[in-house]
């Protein structure tokens, strides 16, 4: 019995939905798995890839390079590097396809069954039972009528050895879950009190406000569709100053727009949370495929000097405590939140233990002013944490506030000092979070004279590897989770003592690199790999950087 | 006389601007009027030189960006509809916010209809930066006096029907004013605040800076007209009706009319009146399951 195996399935139409249903089935089998789909900008008959590693022992963060069983519908040349053949590979092609489609249209008159006779022969390769997948099957009306269809992608296998039987391991977690990063954000909005959320339909960070959506109106929020980005973050602005939890979806081109409005919220300090689901960039770039390059563009987009907080989540776990986090970051310190995850992050899937669900988190409130404190209220008054309390619009005691430099009451002020004090407000305001060792992830040994620095989705890949290489005690990995403002402390920490440091992230620029050197003296010895997204790193791909740079010590 | 709808900040408009009969229409007649308590008023503005009202409010008071007044102030009648509370959202722009920059958020308010009272200043020119020909500058007119820009800068885009547009996408109270007339744009905001959905103003609110000539115009005698519902109104074109603003046709016919040859100030358009936005939100998706 295999304790891992990885399935490749390419063609168009159809080919999501052998991927989803064995998805689906792994969670009611008791497998862990991790699947990520490949598609492009095109609604029907366009190139589809999915591809599933399934593991009995152990959860995962992205899928093996190669595949075990690839069941190839039609060829897709955008995809092929990401589908290499494992050794003893199981392969059907395109003319063993083509007989599903025929046996297909046998048992249903049509050949759209297809597909579903594929998904039997792949289920009957796993040696695992019908009942889960008839299941699975039987939720979707469409697919109920190729119930026969499965039937006879079992009964073409019917002599199908064990060599590809996966099944659950004894030792597992007992609860698992199927997630990806978009619902981990999403449920943790909720869970941290967003009752407003404001969204322009945008890929690939829209499913976050489809799952939301009826959500928050269940929980008596509400939701608008905004014309543009531009004006759904401009409702999340007046809905967080009038006291409810804000929450703004959106992806580069949106956040791209969304700018403006982002430097007035920082100006007035509106506690909010953006999440940009990042995409491959610049311009409409290739918008169902994956990129961290809107790196710079949320750091430090925006005229003026203003200052926000930019949060970049790793995994799917951290992509619901972060979701959590954000929000209390942003109550706290009245600041605009970004948080920036991606494509191959968001829209992944797997299955996982879902210990991260269950464990408790705070709830945080932005500072509100006490009653007795009405008098002469000021809204952006003085205080040692440079955070003045709040009151929500439609409460007892009024304010005013403006886009221009203001005074402590909100006034408009064209006072240099006023000016002055205003910027060093909010920007100390910020300071306490440089020292939180929580947002910055740290693995490996002190003793590691190698460090790797790694951001966002990137270091998924880069924690699987250091494991299949076995270099845990000879590399120490960090992997910054608040980018801005950036933990200084923490990170000058993390390279103390490191001989030679290597970067990595999907951009072309190197984004968090040049970011990073522009705060922190970094070592002499470095080295990068930085290529833009467009496909999610291979484990191989980044093993042979990795190797080269080791033996070049 | 002492308002208490304004703060202590000190008004730079300049002599003789719309926007002090525009903010004594609102807040020492309309407000004081209707005594509507302090905190249950937002007075969302933004940016140009009607912008600095909701500074000088003693309300809750906020700036958009360029254009951006309407989103924040949905924003805010939204979270108080979701808590529970009485807030009257006044969103003032002026006439290159609402037409121009923010031309898309305005008829997408008016679409939408969540509750505002929306005020636009019209002052026919982008006086905040000098005098450039805007949204509503009337088509060819050329510059005149020493500040002015315009000569460099005549208007070159033919003037659009805006009140017409704004019926066209759904706005259902939407009437004329005129700030050299505090008294009578008064009612019409009143009118506008008990109207159930999205409300537009159109407030000719002429600037004395860079287009004195407007202004001179406007205070000439029999220039204006008042309409009043019941009573005669005659069209440019001599046509003569009964003034009904509930009557779609006439509506039409008014709207048309250049607004430099007759401005109509009154309530030119009622229309039915549609199911408050978050209702309606909640109604369909409970309706869908």
């Amino acid at each position: 019995m295999r304790k891992t195996v990885t399935i490749g399935i390419m063609g168009t139409s159809g080919v999501a939905t052998i991927g989803e249903v064995l998805f689906k089935a792994s969670e009611k089998i008791g497998c862990f798995a991790f699947m990520q789909r490949h598609n492009t900008s095109q609604i029907r008959e366009g190139p589809v890839a999915v591809k599933i590693t399934i593991d009995s022992v152990r959860p995962r963060q992205c899928c093996e390079d190669t595949v075990d069983i690839f069941v190839c519908f039609s060829r897709q040349d955008l995809f092929v590097r990401d589908f290499a053949l494992a050794e003893n590979a199981l392969v059907f092609a395109e003319d063993a396809c083509r007989e599903f489609a025929r046996l297909a249209k046998e048992k249903t008159g049509s050949e759209q069954g297809g597909n579903i006779v594929g998904l039997g022969l792949i289920a009957r390769y796993l040696a695992w039972p019908q009942e889960p997948l008839r299941q699975i099957l039987e939720e979707d009306q469409l697919a109920q009528k190729n119930l026969e269809c499965l039937d006879a992608g079992f009964g073409l296998a019917e002599h199908a050895d064990d060599s590809f039987a996966i099944a659950k391991s004894s030792a597992n977690i007992p609860k698992i879950v199927a997630i990806d990063g978009n619902r981990a954000i999403a449920m943790a909005a909720l869970y941290a009190g967003c009752r407003f959320l404001g969204f322009y339909p945008i890929t690939p960070g829209t499913d976050i406000a489809e799952w939301l959506i009826r959500k928050i109106l269940a929980a008596g929020g509400s939701i608008i569709q905004g014309e543009d980005e531009i004006a759904s973050l401009g409702f999340c602005i007046g809905a967080s100053e009038g006291g409810v939890k804000s929450l703004n979806v959106t992806s580069g081109p949106g956040l791209s727009l969304e700018t403006e409005t982002i430097v007035l919220a920082v100006m007035d300090e509106i506690p909010l949370v953006i999440v940009d689901v990042q995409r491959a960039g610049p311009s409409t770039g290739i918008p169902t495929m994956t990129e961290q390059s809107d790196l710079w563009q949320a750091v430090k987009g925006g005229h003026g000097d203003a200052p926000r907080v930019v949060l970049a989540p790793y995994n799917i776990e951290e992509c619901y405590r972060l979701g959590i986090e954000a929000f209390n970051i942003s109550e706290v310190f009245q600041v605009p939140v970004i948080v920036l995850s991606d494509q191959w992050l968001g829209q992944s899937k797997a299955v996982l233990a879902n210990r991260f669900l269950e464990r408790q988190h705070i709830i945080r409130e932005r500072l509100r002013l006490a009653s007795a404190d009405m008098e002469d209220y000021a809204r952006y008054m003085s205080t040692p944490s440079s955070i003045s309390p709040m009151v929500d619009v439609g409460d007892k005691v009024t304010y005013q506030t403006t886009g221009l430099t203001h005074d402590e009451r909100g006034r408009p002020s064209a006072n240099f000092l006023t000016h002055w004090l205003m910027h060093r407000k909010r920007q100390s305001k910020l300071d306490p979070l440089r020292q939180r060792t929580d947002l910055v992830k740290v693995f490996g040994p002190r003793s590691a004279k190698i460090g790797i620095v790694t951001w966002g989705s990137t270091a998924r890949v880069v924690r699987e590897v250091i494991k299949e290489m076995g270099i845990e005690k000879k590399v120490r990995l960090c992997v910054p989770e608040l980018i801005s403002p950036l933990p200084v402390p923490i990170i000058q920490d993390f390279l103390a003592g490191l001989e030679k440091v290597l970067f990595l992230e999907m951009n072309d620029s190197g984004q968090f690199y040049r970011y990073l050197k522009t705060e922190i003296d970094l070592p002499r010895n470095q080295a990068f790999y930085f290529r833009p997204g467009g496909l999610p790193f291979l484990q191989e791909e980044v093993a042979d950087w990795l190797k080269e740079e080791l033996l070049n010590e | 006389m002492s308002n208490r709808y304004l703060n202590d900040v000190k008004q730079i408009w300049c002599r003789g601007c719309g926007n002090f009969g525009v903010m004594d229409a609102l807040t020492r007649r309309t407000f004081a009027r209707m005594d509507i308590p302090e905190n249950e008023i937002s007075v969302i503005t933004g940016i140009g030189c009607h912008g600095r009202a909701s500074n000088y409010v003693s309300t809750f008071g906020f700036n958009g960006a360029h254009g951006r007044a309407i989103p924040r102030a949905t924003g805010q009648k939204i979270a108080s509809q979701i808590l529970g509370k009485k807030l009257n959202v006044v969103v003032m722009m002026g006439d290159g916010d609402a037409l121009a920059i923010g031309g898309l958020h305005l008829m997408h308010a008016a679409v939408r209809g969540v509750k505002l009272i929306c005020l636009m200043i019209d002052n026919h020119v982008y006086a905040m930066t000098k005098g450039q020909a805007g949204p509503t500058t009337p088509f060819s007119e050329t510059g005149h006096g020493a500040l002015t820009s315009e000569t460099f800068n005549p208007q070159i885009d033919p003037l659009r029907n805006m009140l017409s547009y704004m019926v066209s996408a759904g706005t259902g109270f939407l009437a004329q004013g005129v700030s050299t007339d505090p008294e009578h744009l008064s009612r019409l905001i009143e009118q506008a605040i008990l109207y159930k959905g999205f409300a537009f103003i159109d407030v000719q609110a002429p600037c004395v800076t860079f287009k004195p000539e407007w202004l001179e115009k406007l205070k000439r005698e029999g220039f204006v007209f008042y309409l009043k519902d019941g009573e005669p109104v005659i069209l440019p074109n001599g046509e003569s009706w009964i003034h009904d603003s509930k009557n779609e046709d006439l509506a039409w016919k008014l709207m048309k009319v250049p607004i430099d040859q007759r401005p109509y100030l009154g309530v030119i358009w009622r229309g039915p009146e549609i199911e408050d936005y978050t209702a309606r939100v909640k109604r369909l998706f409970n309706e869908r399951g």
